[in-house]
């Protein structure tokens, strides 16, 4: 199985940039996070990593090939995403024979019992079920069509608790019997951490964090206790959030600590999740050397 | 052809399919309802005719369909492609594999049509003029499609500006060009349109049509490379 290279891409629409110079690479059979905030342009890079739109610059090469408009290449790829691409009165099974004479080798019995645990028939259309039953017939397909990177685009939007736990076990399942690339874009980090190896992080158009979700954490820290020895221990740090309650500050880090400087006895030093990092890296608040 | 084009041309000719049989249903059900009214009122028309039937509500019918399936379709057929990853070279093949089984359904239509017209009146030769009925069709239907993948390059907005404002500067360009050779340049009609007259043989005819049908499908073509998701 070839990697997946995005190189140097560009988006505007209108004035507004949205991505600038984007590039990095998906590895075979790893389960990638792309995470950003409203607007980071997740959905815009997904689109033109599957040819859906065209990058202003740069391009998308699985192997050495060039992904757009070369059929064997897109072919190994599958976006689901919350937009509605075919017709409201397709009916569930239709989605599975379109994706089986499209890809070929689509897993028709686990499709099915994926359907009946989230209680969907296949002779529904999609016109009749809620968001979160469509989006649940959606994951289905994304989880037994022949894709070997398979992107997912708010793959959680409507879908309660249950469902969403469902959904994880069944990615993890798939994931088990065929391993393949997945990447998943999503609002509910905390949710999808356990899943995820490697986290992208896109913020202003650029890609400020790709790297693996253990040596990313490993990193990220918040530093509390008096407002003096926290400022004089984390001199010459980046600071991403800060807070203070009193003579009591809480500041998040995102770096390598020195071994050489000495943790006061005063002074806490815990890790931080992914969504607290992620908060910290894209929040925008108080940053300063 | 490929297995994906295929998928497209299967997927597309169930919409037909489907499509048509409501719109022949619709037309059975309301010739039947008016030929019980016309039988409930004393009238002596027959309760259904299937030669009338067919030379009248379903070739109009159908035609109507293949000029707004041709308009309308190439932006759903592309979405479909997205859906499963299909190249935008594919979609259009498959659009055009579409669009050329749409014709010749036509054109199969337009001579059972004259069959029945004929033989009702006795008539013979009902395949004259066959192969003109055949290219008038073609050149419709490849240029709406044109016009509808045109179309499916632009958002709502521009759509109703286009829409709209497109038939308009058509029409100014015309009027304006009628002015200038007949109010302006002063030319006479007659000495005009007589130097025209090359224009009318049959080798003329045939290869401005050929042209235009090859710059219609040369547009379709680079249309469907330049289509994109929209946001609308």
């Amino acid at each position: 199985m070839n990697k997946l290279t995005i190189q140097h891409v560009k988006k505007r629409f209108g004035r507004k940039q949205i991505l600038n110079d984007v590039s990095f690479e998906l590895a075979p059979a790893k389960i990638y996070g792309l995470l950003g905030r409203n607007g980071a342009g997740k959905s815009t890079l997904l689109n033109i990593m599957t040819n859906r739109i065209f990058a202003n610059q740069g391009q998308v090469l699985l192997g050495q090939t060039p992904v757009a408009d070369n059929q064997a290449a897109l072919s190994e790829l599958y976006l689901m995403s919350e937009v509605d691409l075919l017709m409201k009165h397709t009916k569930v099974k239709d989605t599975f024979a379109m994706a089986e004479d499209a890809y070929g080798q689509f897993d028709f019995a686990n499709a099915t019992r994926m359907l009946n645990a989230f209680g969907i028939s296949e002779k529904d259309t999609l016109a009749k079920l809620s968001t979160g039953l469509r989006t649940a017939a959606k994951l289905t397909v994304a989880l037994n069509v022949n894709a070997n990177y398979i992107f997912l685009d708010e793959p959680t939007l409507g879908l309660d608790a249950n469902h969403r736990e469902l959904f994880y076990q069944e990615l993890m399942r798939t994931y088990e019997e065929r391993p393949r690339t997945f990447v998943i874009s999503t609002h509910l980090i905390s949710e999808v951490q356990q899943l995820l190896e490697d986290v992208i992080i896109l913020d202003h158009a650029t890609i400020i964090k790709n790297e693996a979700v253990t040596d990313l954490l490993a990193n990220a820290y918040e530093i509390s206790g008096p407002a003096d020895l926290v400022a004089e221990y984390t001199a010459g740090m980046q600071i991403l959030t800060s807070r203070q309650l009193g003579k009591i500050q809480a500041v998040t880090v995102v770096a390598a600590l020195d071994d050489h400087r000495v943790l006061p006895d005063q002074v806490k030093l815990a890790h931080l999740d992914l969504q607290k990092t992620f908060t910290a890296l894209t929040n925008g608040g108080e940053k300063h050397e | 052809m490929s297995k994906q084009t295929l998928a497209l041309v299967k997927w597309g000719l169930r919409m037909v399919a489907w499509a048509f049989g409501v719109v022949v249903a619709v037309l059975v059900g309301l010739h039947l309802v008016s030929g019980l009214i016309a039988l409930i009122g004393g009238s002596r028309m027959s309760l259904f005719d299937f030669g009338d039937f067919l030379a009248g509500e379903v070739y109009g019918a159908w035609n109507m369909a293949v000029l707004i399936f041709a308009l309308c379709f190439p932006y759903t057929i592309f979405k479909w492609g997205l859906q499963y990853n299909i190249t935008r070279r594919h979609t259009w093949l498959a659009n055009s594999c579409l669009l050329l089984v749409l014709v010749v359904t036509s054109w199969g239509l337009a001579l059972l049509k004259n069959l029945f017209l004929y033989s009702t009146h006795h008539l013979s030769h009902f395949a004259d003029g066959a192969g003109w009925t055949l290219l008038t069709i073609l050149v419709g239907v490849v240029t709406v499609a044109t016009i509808g993948a045109g179309f499916a390059l632009l958002n709502r907005l521009w759509k109703w500006i286009v829409g709209i404002g497109g038939p308009i500067v058509l029409i100014f360009i015309m009027v304006t060009l009628v002015r200038f050779l007949f109010v302006t340049l002063h030319l006479d009609p007659a000495t005009f349109f007589g130097s025209l007259q090359f224009l009318a043989t049959h080798t003329a005819v045939m290869i401005g049509i050929f042209l235009w049908l090859a710059v219609m499908v040369a547009l379709n073509y680079c249309f469907f490379m330049k289509m994109q998701l929209r946001r609308d």
